[in-house]
């Protein structure tokens, strides 16, 4: 029985939570598929010890936590490997929308610390102290990443650098 | 100031999130399950062969 209910518990916390987390690592990769596998393996490996997962106080933050470290590691390792190919071959499939594209790519452009806290704070909807307990660091330290993270996406969605360049 | 951004980043995070989300599809904690079962099978495999390998290795040594 209380197997039962700790799969009910299970089922409900992964319909609520499995959109958000994914649109948070998409925005973060810019590859919508890699961050649906991502945000499944880290439900998986929620699932494989729910009965204690399931009862910490903020599970969700347990899965975001496991998400993104997944994310970072993955983002780091095929960094190079994705560049040469997407160098390399044409694509012909039907594509996002353009504001999703401006998005991803003003994001792509501003470093990987500054568009995490970006991405947790505008899209995951973080306060800066969850934010830096998230990522290990001070809140200071959240506050700064944020700083000269909103200011370089600003920019960039904004087109303002192409007019100071100018 | 930072902070004169804010509204554009809302609403570029806004139109990102109505865009994207109609087209996330998840496979479902039926997925979930399937591939923690499939872990563990595969975990309790491997240490059955691993004890089987040391039982054998024992065997030989003691035998010989």
């Amino acid at each position: 029985m209380a197997e039962v209910s700790a799969q009910l518990d299970f089922d409900d916390f992964y319909a609520a939570n499995y959109a958000r987390l994914t649109l948070q690592l998409y925005a973060y990769l810019g590859d919508q598929h890699e961050a649906q596998d991502l945000v499944q393996e880290a439900f998986c490996r929620a699932y494989s010890q729910w009965r204690t997962v399931g009862d910490y106080e903020e599970p969700l933050a347990w899965v975001r936590r496991v998400a993104w470290n997944l994310a970072t590691s993955r983002f780091r390792r095929q960094r190079t490997a994705r560049n040469f190919l997407r160098k390399q071959r044409e694509e012909h499939i039907e594509g996002p929308s353009p504001d999703r594209v401006a998005l991803t790519r003003a994001l792509a452009q501003i470093p990987e610390h500054h568009r995490r806290a970006v991405v947790l704070y505008y899209l995951g909807q973080l306060s800066v102290a969850e934010i830096a307990l998230q990522e290990g660091v001070a809140e200071g330290t959240v506050k700064s990443w944020l700083s000269r993270g909103r200011t370089a996406l600003g920019v960039e969605l904004t087109g303002e650098r192409g007019r100071s360049d100018a | 100031m930072p902070e004169q951004y804010d509204d554009v980043i809302f609403g570029a995070f806004g139109d990102f999130t109505e865009d994207a989300e109609s087209t996330i599809t998840a496979a479902g904690t039926g997925d979930v399950r399937k591939k923690v079962r499939r872990r563990r099978i595969r975990a309790m495999v491997a240490i059955a062969l691993v004890v089987m390998l040391v039982v054998v290795v024992g065997v030989v040594l003691i035998g010989g």
